[in-house]
């Protein structure tokens, strides 16, 4: 798990420098300020991607030579360091593709099969194999199938909220 | 008298609304179910309820999310005590003692003992803050430019410095949340800024989306790692309540622990737990039984809960008064009363404020309805713990992108959500703080328009700042705060080299 934590220390740096590299030109297009008017518009984003390149690599530098040290990187860590990487890496990212499939499948077919294709589909993910029987996915579909006709009424027929 | 008056009329105004008690009283059970389940959190609950709100009016609605806060904090102490799982993170330390107490047997009186601390906590912390409110607000529309942009870079601050040893991230963490605020037409010239000529960029990153995102889905998934045993309903339910001689003996804790947890909800980004550690390190310092602490002490279990519950008036006040949000529950808050068309900030008395005495009133019937939800509802509760994981997550995730979605049915806010969710859940294995981000995020355009106001005012002379003795002495703060946590941690180390360390730092 502190693996999965280095990780994810160098990607976020990665993403960060990334963004930088990208924003660091509109940001110097932009005026910073004049001595009588005090900031301009510039100021604050040219700010922020000088501060966030610097602490970006001071920040992985740090979580590097940490987990050299110790075997783990600094910081308080959210999740349980006992739990298998496998499965917060597995899960975590299946859900998050299966959030995004669910928004396309949205744009696509609508809300209600979308909605359900990722209640049953996310409901299983998270049910250990082993418990994949009929006497476990049956419900998982029928919850799926009602809560969504559920959501799907409340916010049209009571909040006015068009869920196509 | 100004206050008792207005408090009164506003009372009788609640109290004569039928339909508003019954959603102050679905507020609380819905606050007491988030939390109860541990993995679901106040913040969570607020997040997903505040589109529920949108056809109810202001002062209902925002009464409804401050009564779903005030439950969740009374409900925590639930699974703390039966399951040695603290619900929300406030309820951390009520394990200390409540568990040891269910282990003996007793369990139904630690949540007794809860129960009435919570209600006790939160009545104190209302006291102060229909108290404090009022006068903070008259005196904060003295302020100017300068102090503004001073006391919300003294905000960012604290909130990046609050974890000793993690002042790099918590730093990188604020300006990731400026950057986010960033995004948009730039509010005094309309020049674009980081928009790619893009429409939907040119709109800038919405609050609500961000926060959610960045808030609640990578709580959700985090929740999904989470072990949990199964809760079992003590067998005698009688008599849990402590009588009133019982009382008395923890009545001064009560009532100083409500009180810490005031200051500290005041402070932002500290919350609930920091509060309970507070008021339960200062309990078993002043109690003769305080050897017995961490051993099923009721004095324990009391402390730990008024604070927690006194930090929900603590929060407001700064949310009430200057815009800034006492932690991430207020900090959802905010978005609600943006939404809902109040402008919180010294002049929200002034333009709404009846209907800020209206959610006065309704904070002190909230914390009223906690025993009588508390009482009733203890076995239904319970139960909600044993609702399996796999259906109850992905369906909060539904609600999270619906949620986003109803605010103002635009995709893009969804997709803007997603992305932020997925940078929180890397940054949360990471271990940067998410805290600090939503901070930048709510609290960067008030720092650069006030910033550049007051350089407008000065001729963009930068001394304003030093030689307002207002602004000044609130920067001279958040230079302190920076670098105090750090300081007292090191002289901490050096120090318990050579002295055994307290029952407390060995528990947690």
């Amino acid at each position: 798990m502190q693996q999965i934590r280095l990780v994810a220390s160098f990607a976020m740096t990665l993403i960060l420098i990334g963004l930088v590299v990208l924003l660091w030109e509109p940001s110097f297009a932009m005026q910073a300020g004049s001595r009588t008017a005090g900031l301009g518009s510039g100021a604050l984003p040219r700010f922020c991607i000088v501060a966030v390149g610097v602490l970006a690599v001071a920040v992985l530098i740090r979580d590097v030579i940490s987990y050299r040290r110790n075997g783990a990187i600094k910081g308080n860590a959210e999740i349980d360091t006992e739990t298998d990487p496998r499965r917060v890496l597995g899960i975590g990212l299946a859900t998050l593709v299966l959030l995004a499939g669910f928004l396309i499948g949205w744009q696509l077919l609508g809300f209600l099969p979308s909605s359900m294709a990722f209640l049953a589909t996310t409901s299983m993910l998270l049910l250990p194999k082993v418990r994949w029987t009929r006497h476990m996915l049956l419900p998982v579909l029928m919850i799926s199938i009602l809560f969504s006709i559920g959501v799907w009424a409340i916010f049209v027929y009571l909040l006015q909220v068009p869920l196509r | 008298m100004d206050i008792i008056t207005n408090l009164l009329s506003a009372l009788g105004d609640v109290l004569s609304n039928p339909w508003g008690m019954v959603l102050i009283l679905f507020g609380v059970v819905v606050g007491f179910i988030f939390g109860a389940t541990p993995g679901l959190t106040a913040t969570m609950g607020v997040a997903l309820f505040i589109p529920l709100t949108f056809p109810l009016p202001a002062d209902l609605a925002i009464a409804t999310m401050i009564a779903l806060y005030c439950g969740s904090m009374a409900g925590g102490a639930i699974p703390a005590i039966l399951l040695n799982i603290p619900g929300t993170p406030s309820a951390v330390v009520t394990t200390l003692d409540g568990y040891p107490m269910a282990k003996n047997g007793h369990a139904a009186k630690a949540y007794g003992w809860a129960l009435i601390a919570s209600i006790v906590g939160g009545l104190v912390s209302w006291l102060v803050l229909i108290t404090l409110a009022p006068t903070l607000a008259k005196l904060a529309l003295k302020l100017g430019p300068a102090e503004y942009a001073a006391i919300a870079f003294l905000a960012m601050t604290i909130i990046a410095s609050i974890v000793p040893g993690q002042l790099l991230k918590g730093a990188m963490a604020v300006v990731i949340g400026l950057g986010l605020s960033v995004v948009g037409l730039d509010p005094i010239t309309g020049e674009g800024r980081w928009t790619f000529g893009t429409l939907n960029l040119m709109r800038g990153i919405d609050m609500m989306p961000a926060l959610i995102g960045l808030l609640v889905i990578p709580e959700l998934l985090a929740s999904m790692f989470a072990r949990y045993g199964l809760a079992k309903l003590p067998y005698d339910l009688s008599n849990f309540l402590p009588t009133l001689k019982e009382w008395s003996g923890q009545a001064v804790n009560n009532l100083r622990s409500a009180l810490i947890g005031v200051a500290v909800g005041i402070i932002p980004a500290l919350g609930g737990s920091v509060g309970s550690l507070i008021a339960y390190d200062q309990a078993k310092r002043l109690d003769k039984d305080g050897h017995l602490y961490g051993k099923g002490a009721p004095g324990g279990i009391v402390a730990s809960e008024a604070a927690n519950n006194g930090v929900t008036g603590g929060a407001l006040i700064p949310l009430f008064t200057l815009g800034i949000p006492g932690d991430t529950v207020t900090a959802m808050l905010l978005g609600g009363l943006t939404i809902h068309g109040l402008q919180p900030g010294p002049r929200l008395f002034e333009t709404s404020g009846l209907i800020v005495w209206h959610i006065l009133a309704a904070v002190l019937v909230a914390n009223l309805l906690i025993i009588v939800v508390g009482l009733f509802g203890f076995r239904f509760f319970i139960r909600v713990l044993d609702v399996p994981r796999h259906l109850l997550t992905p369906a909060l995730f539904v609600l999270a992108v619906v949620g986003t979605y109803a605010l103002s049915n635009q995709v893009f806010d969804v997709v803007i959500m997603l992305v932020l969710g997925t940078a929180g859940f890397l940054m949360m294995l990471a271990s940067i703080p998410v805290y600090p981000a939503v901070i930048g995020v709510i609290l960067g355009p008030l720092l650069e328009s006030e910033l550049r106001r007051a350089l407008v005012i000065s001729g963009g002379d930068w001394s304003t700042f030093v030689t307002r003795p207002g602004a000044a002495t609130i920067i001279a703060i958040a230079i302190i705060a920076l670098f105090l946590p750090n300081l007292l941690a090191r002289l901490k180390g050096n120090r318990k080299g050579s002295k055994p360390t307290s029952n407390l730092e060995q528990n947690l």
